[in-house]
This record gives structure tokens, C-alpha cells and sequence, in this order.
């Protein structure tokens, strides 16, 4: 038995976020929200460990209530409980009073053995909040998880692999463990619709709401208090066109293909 | 009977120069045969139908038959019996082959009654009273034996098809077989009977009995045989057991189509009815209510008695594309493994334990199943409601294009920015509260998002505004939900159906018009159940109205052979035939051709979305509009398009061949 904890963000929409290079800043107006995807890969991990082990799920966010959303599509995927973060006080937090105030969530819930993040969100691409939780809790961390290839609940290790940069990594770790997920190391399953309708039709059963004091958070480590950091200017990068070419299948296309490569460096 | 039905009767008798003596000819009830072998009848009669009577009532009890639908259910079947035979017919001597059994065999049953009903109750009320009498006696020997001929050549001819050229769809069972052969030797030795009782010198009448014409023929070879009537109690008592045997097996064989016909509810292609009411669920937080195909308890009475009409004819399984490509799905196998599964009885039996997930996901959802069944079985209805069991229930569902609605408005999963900037190229006015358009034009996701559909949407919305029709597209379209429908997520598609509701009450429009067939028929026969009523046109519908209206004038010749082919949610769910092919004719020098006959191109049903293994539907339909050698290929839906594009390439046949929308061959004639 597992008991697995997976923190998501709520995030808009980046591909129709434009920015208003007059202002300096981004528009979100009108911009759909959507789980962060390597997210989606945290809580697909999190689900198949837990149809291999048992346990439980749960899914936590720090979030304005916008975000209840989020957390009623992952009970929809499988999650057993959803606990929403949300106050004005977390309100500008950068991701060291994020994750102080994740890490007294976690803490709140008591037993977990399994805490796992998205390796970086976005709409900000820190890859921070893993890490520095492992950090808060105490716990070993590991980042660029791809999979975790066995639990050992007697002894309580956990085998995992990390992908690093010539190959891959298996590291062996005591339990509690924070690990962090890239981007596609699997397919998150689709949410059962009529999981999602029970999710918002008894919300009570499945998600809570947990302010600063639930957590018995420190006034002066969370939201914009607690962050060291500030964001003082937003500079618009010049997109580079992406150009496409197609050819008939051919030799000399192949040939052209090749030698591409190899002025990109790619081969 | 008068005189004038006696002259008509005299011109139709085959031997001429008949003397018909009216009110003096009658039946002789029970000629030649022995009391013990009437009593053995009636005992007979009576235990075959008690029978069938406790036949039917189990089965009927295990339907849970809504007795108060019955009527209804029965007028609307009268009404279908010609629909029927004319499916079967479209297969000619299949067809005729059963049109002759049938007519054969219901003249012999009213025959059959109408003896009966003298003999055991007109006789008996009033003893020397008669039906059947004279000329109308005549009438009814002529009727009778011409009704059994037919019968006799039908199954002769269904015994010769089944031995020697039998369709691949069929199987040969012993139920087959057996019923072929026992209805066989009922008019074999019906006739049998009648040449013997004619033959026979205690007969009397010898001279009126041509009108028997076949009997007659028969007694012919018996005329001075001796010792016939001990034959004649035996025959007649093997006669009477066939009767026996064939009454209950109207419910204990497939022949239970014929009283199973009559009381199946007909389920449409258009309505798919909703499971539950999210409003109503958001109101109440009640989930009480089951969603689709969950276990073989979810089927309603009239879904079983469908299932168990079915006759294992296998016209479904012909006219099925993916059956025809290979995959793994048979509609005929559908519905029989259905059928199999809830005759055992097994209570709660998943739907798992009949239906293959992979067979579930290769139906386009074309129809042509459900509009070729002679019998009006919808198999693609059981498909639609296990998959509503499978993706609503247990989010189980092959492809990412629900999710891709769910977050982004749209199943290719690219941003709602992609289609506003391409909107925005265009130049077309967005809609505007409270500012009335001739058409809102519905652009669907394929024309916003995919570049081939951009096409043809950036060419309708270029003839539009030359046409000066005033019209308007949705700054916020989405999906309209169709494909969360047709995979099963009920719960995605009502969403959609709420926002979209929301979205079309802010503006006033005369017509609702969308170039995908897909939105078109979402709009037309699963909207109007959640209360929103719209005035849907297809653009072809559209556009045949401007031609007709002289608005669009096609001056310019274009010298090619076309072939059209029907999208599937515009000919076999709307009817949508004539219009595109009126405005493609209206182009001078156009030769319209015909396909030989209708098949999916294989996008339907979430089809473009599911990859597939076996033939590909998209190739064998390219196939088959090959076959009439045109120069276009004109549809009228963008996955039409792209999957013939598709198989295009496949076959290298890329540029050689355009595909086009009806829009894209009008405006070309344009100038």
C-alpha cells in the first residue's frame, strides 16, 4: 500500500498567450486554463503505482479556487482526493513560498511515501517546486524521473530510472521520496466522464479546501512575503519561423535530409 | 358472390372453357380422411399451439414487453412490411426468393384459417352454412394452389441458393436447413394431398376442380390407382404434423422473425436519446441513472426483441465497410453474439463477454447497417450504447480528440489562437448581438484547423460575399460535440450542447449553415432533445438554393466527369441526395456519373481518428469511385476529403485525380 502525493498547477493555456510588447506584459484575457502537462504524466504515474501497490492518491494545488477545476479532472482520472490550497495570503508566491506551503500541506496530510511533481510548469519553466519540497520535508529527491521500476514496501526502497543526458540513471532511494516527471514519460489516461460529473455533483466527498491556517502555515513564508523573488521586467523573444519542406519521397530528398542534419548538428 | 367477380374469374382461370356453376361447388371437408386421424390433428394442433403460446409468453416475460407500446409499435410495423420486402429486394433473387415464400405462405394461412374458420365454427353455429361457396370456392382452390406454387418455387429456390451458390454472408445451420426442408414437405405434400383427393372416384365435382390447377395437374399420374385413401390418412397426418411443428417454431426458430417484425420498436439512426440530462443531474446531484451498455440488463425490451429477430441474414455484414475492409467488426456478428448472450439468459452478463473493444472502435457509424436490415435491426445502435458504457463509464476511448475537445474547444488539440488568426484572414464579419444575418456560417473544427477544410471554407466564404448573401461566422465557435456523441462521452458532448446553446441564443440568424456534415446532423437530430431548435442547412443546401434562385450563375462549361460521393450524416441520416447534384449538374458540360452503389469513406464515427488495422475503409471506397473513371471526385465533407486524399496517396495516385468539395467544383465554374 501507497499512499502517493501529487502536486499540480493550473495553468493558462501558454500556446494562446500573446504578449502585449506596449505594456510589457502578458494577455491572459479570455485564455483557457489546462493542467500542466507533465502534470498530467505525475498523476498517470501516481495512478498506475497505485493500481500496482494499492494506496491512495491525492492531488494538491496551491491555487486561487479557479484551479477547483484542474483538481476535479485528476479525481476524474483516478485520483481518491483533491485538497485545494487557496487564500489571499498565498497570493505572489514565487516557488520557494509555493513550496513551503505545499510542503506544510503534505505534512498536514501525515503519511505519504511517494510525492510527485511535474518536472516544470508552462507558464513559468522553473523546475524549483520538486526539489525544494524534498528540501522542505526533508526527504530524498530526484528530478527528470522517467519511470519507477519497483517499490519495495518491506524494506521501503523504491528503484527508479533517470533520464540524464547520455543515458539513463537507475537510482535506488529510501521512502519518502519527491520525484519530478518530464513531459511524456507516459500517456495520461483520459478522465472518466462520469467521474468528472460525480466530482462536481458531490465535490464535498472529493475535494477539499485547505486555507494558510488549515496547514498552520507561517504568515511570513508564504505568498509574496515569503518570496525572495521579483519579477521586474517581461521581455518578448523574437519567434524564429519555423520553415517546412516537403519533398517526394526520393534518393536525393534522403540525401538532403542527411545533409540537413549534419549542418544542424543533429547527426 | 355476383356475377361480375364470376366473369372476372373466368378470364383469369388457365384452362378455358370452364363451366362455373355459382352456389352448387363446395368444400368436402375432411375428404377421405379417417376419424382417427382428425382426432390426432386436433390433439396435435392443440399441443403445438400451446406451445408456441408458452413460447411466446417466456420470451415475451423475458423482453419485459411493454404491452401499452404494442399497438403503436404494430401500426408503425404495418406500415413497413412493403419498406421490408423492397431492402430485400435490392438484392434480386434473394429478395424475390423471400417475396414468394412470404406471399405464399400468408395465402395459405388465411387459407388455412378460412377453412377452419367454416368447418369448426360456421358449420357448427349453423350447421349447412357455408363460406366458401360456388364460384368463390373456385376462387379460393385457384388462390390456393397458386399460393403454394409460389411457396414451393421460393423454397426451392432458397434450398438451390443455400446448396449451390450461397452468398459468403450466409451460413448453412441445421436450423437453416431443417426450416427450408419441413416447409418444403408441408407444400410438397399439400399438393400431394390435393391430386390424390382429386384422383380419388369418390370425389365428386371432377369437373370443376381445375381451378386446383396444380392438384389437378398432380392427380392426373393417380387416376385409377387403388388403395389410395390409406396412403391419403397418412399423408394427411404428416401434413398436419408439419403444421405442428412449424407453429411453434415461429417463436422457437429464426422464423420468429415474422411475429418479431410485427413487434419491434424501430430505432432510427437520428435519435440517439441522452442517457441522462446534465441540466437536470447539475440540479439535483442525483446520478441515479445508468449510462449506455454497461451490462446486457441495459437493454430496453424493445432493443431485445430486435436482437432476437434477427435472422443471421448477413445484409448488414455486406453493406458494412470496416466488415468490408477487413476489420474486425461484423454487424451481423454484433448483434447475433448479443442475441446469443441474452438468450442464455445470463443476468448481468458484461457487455465485454460479447463485444470486442476493437470491434467497437472500427465502426464508422455510417448507418448503412441499420438502412440495409430488412428487418429495421439498428446493429449500430448496440455499438453506439457500448461505447457510451466504455468511454462515459470507464473513460476508455482510443484517441486523444476528446481530451484535445475537452481542454482546447477542438479534437485536433491545437490552440483556439490558431483559428482565430486564421479567421481573422478571412475578412468575414464576426457575429454580432443583436444584428440579424441572413446565415451564420458554422466553419466546424476540420474547416478551422485543418488546412485541406480551410480551403474549402475559404472558398464558400469567397462566393458568399460576391453572392452578397449577408452572413456572419462565431468569433467563440468550438466543437459543436458531435464526435464526443458518436465515441461515446456523453457527458463532453452535453457540455458542449450547453455551451454552444448559450453561445447561439446571443445572436439572430435566419439559417444555421455548416460545410461539415458531421455539425449538420448534431445540430439537426441531437441538438433539438436539449431544447435548442435551430434552422440547419448544409451548405449544399445552401448552395442549390442559390443556383435555384439564380443568385449563383454558372456560365463558365467544365468538360469533366464528376462522380459524387454522399457523406454518409448527409445521405443515410438526413437525405441530403439531390441538392448536391442538382448544383453540380447546373455546371454546363459536367457529366455527373454514379458509384455503383454507397459506402463510407471511413472518417465517420471517429474514424479519422482511430488508426485501424486491415484494408483501409478510405482505399476500397476510393476503389470503387475509380471504377466510373472520373476527373473529380466532388463530397461535401471535409473528412470526406481528407480521407480520400489520404488514399490518394496511398495508391500514388496523388494529382492525378482532384477531390473536391460540391462548393469547390461550383466556384471553378464560376470564372
Amino acid at each position: 500500500m501507497l499512499n502517493i502525493i501529487v502536486g499540480i498547477k493550473w495553468v493558462p493555456d501558454t500556446a494562446d498567450v500573446r504578449f502585449d510588447p506596449v505594456k510589457g506584459t502578458l494577455i491572459r484575457e479570455g485564455v483557457e486554463s489546462i493542467i500542466n502537462p507533465p502534470d498530467l504524466n505525475a498523476i498517470e504515474l501516481a495512478l498506475g503505482l497505485k493500481e500496482k501497490y494499492g494506496g491512495r492518491v491525492y492531488v494538491i494545488s496551491m491555487a486561487p479556487p479557479a484551479a477547483l477545476k484542474g483538481l476535479k479532472m485528476a479525481v476524474a482520472m483516478g485520483a481518491d482526493k483533491a485538497i485545494l490550497l487557496t487564500d489571499r495570503r498565498f497570493a505572489g508566491a514565487d516557488t520557494l513560498a509555493t513550496s513551503y506551503a505545499l510542503a506544510a500541506a503534505i505534512n498536514k496530510i501525515g503519511s505519504y511515501d511517494i510525492v510527485i511533481f511535474g518536472e516544470e510548469t508552462i507558464d513559468s519553466a522553473t523546475g524549483h517546486v520538486g526539489p525544494e519540497v524534498g528540501e522542505m520535508l526533508g526527504v530524498p529527491h530526484v528530478s527528470y524521473v522517467k519511470s519507477v521500476l519497483s517499490v519495495d514496501t518491506a524494506s521501503r526502497t523504491v528503484e527508479l530510472e533517470r533520464e540524464v543526458e547520455d543515458g539513463v540513471e537507475i537510482l535506488r532511494s529510501s521512502l519518502p521520496v519527491v520525484i519530478s516527471v518530464g513531459v511524456g514519460i507516459n500517456s495520461p489516461r483520459y478522465p472518466i466522464p462520469i467521474r468528472r460529473l460525480r466530482a462536481e455533483v458531490e465535490a464535498d466527498k472529493y475535494v477539499e479546501t485547505w486555507s494558510a491556517d488549515t496547514i498552520g502555515a507561517d504568515p511570513s513564508r508564504i505568498g509574496l512575503q515569503g518570496s525572495p523573488t521579483r519579477v521586474v521586467k517581461i521581455i518578448a523573444a523574437p519567434m524564429m519561423e519555423r520553415r517546412r519542406e516537403v519533398h517526394q519521397h526520393s534518393r536525393e530528398a534522403l540525401n538532403l535530409l542527411v545533409r540537413r542534419l549534419k549542418e544542424w548538428e543533429v547527426l | 358472390m355476383n356475377n361480375l367477380s364470376l366473369r372476372m374469374l373466368k378470364r383469369r382461370l388457365p384452362t378455358a372453357g370452364l363451366k362455373l356453376t355459382p352456389m352448387a361447388i363446395q368444400r368436402e371437408h375432411l375428404f377421405m380422411v379417417p376419424e382417427w386421424a382428425v382426432s390426432l390433428h386436433y390433439v396435435l394442433m392443440a399441443l403445438a399451439l400451446a406451445l408456441a403460446l408458452f413460447g411466446a409468453y417466456r420470451r415475451f416475460s423475458a423482453y419485459g414487453v411493454k404491452v401499452a407500446d404494442l399497438p403503436s409499435t404494430l401500426r408503425e410495423r404495418v406500415g413497413l412490411v412493403l419498406g421490408s420486402e423492397a431492402r430485400l429486394l435490392r438484392e434480386r433473387y434473394g429478395g424475390l426468393m423471400h417475396t414468394l415464400i412470404v406471399a405464399g405462405l400468408v395465402a395459405l394461412i388465411v387459407g388455412t384459417i378460412l377453412v377452419g374458420l367454416e368447418h369448426d365454427v360456421v358449420m357448427k353455429v349453423s350447421p349447412g352454412q357455408r363460406i366458401l361457396v360456388g364460384d368463390a370456392y373456385l376462387a379460393f382452390e385457384f388462390i390456393l394452389d397458386l399460393a403454394g406454387l409460389l411457396f414451393v418455387v421460393g423454397l426451392l429456390m432458397a434450398i438451390v441458393r443455400r446448396a449451390f451458390f450461397k452468398p459468403a454472408r450466409l451460413e448453412n445451420r441445421g436450423e437453416d436447413v431443417a426450416i427450408l426442408l419441413l416447409l418444403l414437405y408441408g407444400g410438397l405434400s399439400g399438393f400431394l394431398m390435393e391430386g390424390l383427393r382429386i384422383a380419388s372416384p369418390a370425389f365428386s365435382h371432377q369437373q370443376y376442380v381445375k381451378a386446383a390447377f396444380v392438384g389437378y395437374a398432380i392427380s392426373r399420374a393417380f387416376l385409377g390407382l387403388e388403395g389410395l385413401e390409406g396412403i391419403y390418412a397418412y399423408l394427411w397426418t404428416s401434413h398436419s404434423l408439419t403444421m405442428a411443428i412449424a407453429i411453434p417454431l415461429l417463436i422457437y426458430s429464426k422464423l420468429r422473425h415474422l411475429p418479431l417484425f410485427f413487434m419491434s420498436p424501430t430505432y432510427g439512426l437520428r435519435e440517439l436519446k441522452a442517457p441522462f440530462s446534465l441540466d437536470e443531474v447539475l440540479r439535483s446531484k442525483r446520478l441515479d441513472f445508468k449510462v449506455g451498455l454497461e451490462s446486457l440488463d441495459a437493454l430496453s425490451w424493445g432493443q431485445r426483441v430486435n436482437l432476437d429477430a434477427c435472422v443471421n441474414c448477413g445484409r448488414c455484414q455486406d453493406a458494412c465497410p470496416a466488415y468490408r475492409a477487413n476489420r474486425v467488426l461484423s454487424p451481423k456478428a454484433v448483434v447475433q453474439r448479443l442475441r446469443g448472450v441474452m438468450v442464455a439468459g445470463v443476468r448481468g452478463a458484461a457487455v465485454g463477454s460479447a463485444l470486442r473493444e476493437d470491434e467497437l472502435w472500427s465502426c464508422t457509424t455510417c448507418g448503412e447497417c441499420a438502412i440495409t436490415c430488412p428487418i429495421f435491426i439498428n446493429p449500430m445502435r448496440y455499438i453506439l450504447e457500448a461505447r457510451r458504457h466504455l468511454v462515459t463509464n470507464l473513460g476508455r476511448v482510443p484517441t486523444s480528440a476528446l481530451f484535445n475537445m475537452m481542454i482546447r474547444g477542438n479534437p485536433y488539440g491545437l490552440p483556439r489562437s490558431e483559428r482565430k488568426s486564421w479567421v481573422k484572414s478571412l475578412n468575414v464579419g464576426y457575429a454580432r448581438e443583436g444584428e440579424e444575418v441572413e446565415v451564420l456560417l458554422w466553419i466546424g473544427c476540420a474547416g478551422a484547423y485543418d488546412a485541406r477544410a480551410q480551403r474549402v471554407v475559404k472558398t464558400l466564404t469567397s462566393m458568399l460575399s460576391g453572392l452578397n448573401v449577408k452572413f456572419a461566422v462565431l468569433e467563440e465557435e468550438e466543437c459543436c460535440g458531435e464526435l464526443a456523441r458518436r465515441l461515446g462521452d456523453e457527458v463532453l458532448f452535453q457540455e458542449i450542447v450547453r455551451r454552444n446553446a448559450e453561445i447561439l441564443k446571443r445572436y439572430s440568424f435566419k439559417a444555421i449553415v455548416t460545410p461539415c456534415p458531421h455539425c449538420y446532423n448534431s445540430f439537426k437530430n441531437d441538438y433539438p432533445e436539449f431544447g435548442v431548435r435551430l434552422n440547419v442547412k448544409s451548405h449544399v443546401e445552401l448552395i442549390r438554393e442559390l443556383v435555384a434562385r439564380g443568385r449563383i450563375e454558372v456560365k463558365k462549361p467544365l468538360g469533366k466527369v464528376v462522380v459524387y460521393h454522399d457523406p454518409c450524416y448527409l445521405r443515410n441520416y438526413n437525405e441530403v441526395l439531390t441538392e448536391p447534384r442538382e448544383a453540380l449538374k447546373a455546371i454546363p458540360g459536367l457529366k455527373l456519373v454514379e458509384a455503383a452503389r454507397h459506402f463510407c469513406c471511413g472518417g465517420g464515427g471517429g474514424g479519422s481518428w482511430i488508426e485501424a488495422e486491415g484494408v483501409r475503409v478510405n482505399v476500397q471506397r476510393l476503389e470503387d469511385l475509380l471504377e466510373v473513371r472520373p476527373d473529380v471526385i466532388a463530397t461535401a465533407c471535409p473528412y470526406c476529403i481528407g480521407m480520400f486524399e489520404d488514399a490518394l496517396k496511398s495508391k500514388g495516385l496523388e494529382g492525378k485525380l482532384e477531390v473536391k468539395d460540391v462548393c469547390e467544383v461550383l466556384a471553378s465554374a464560376l470564372g
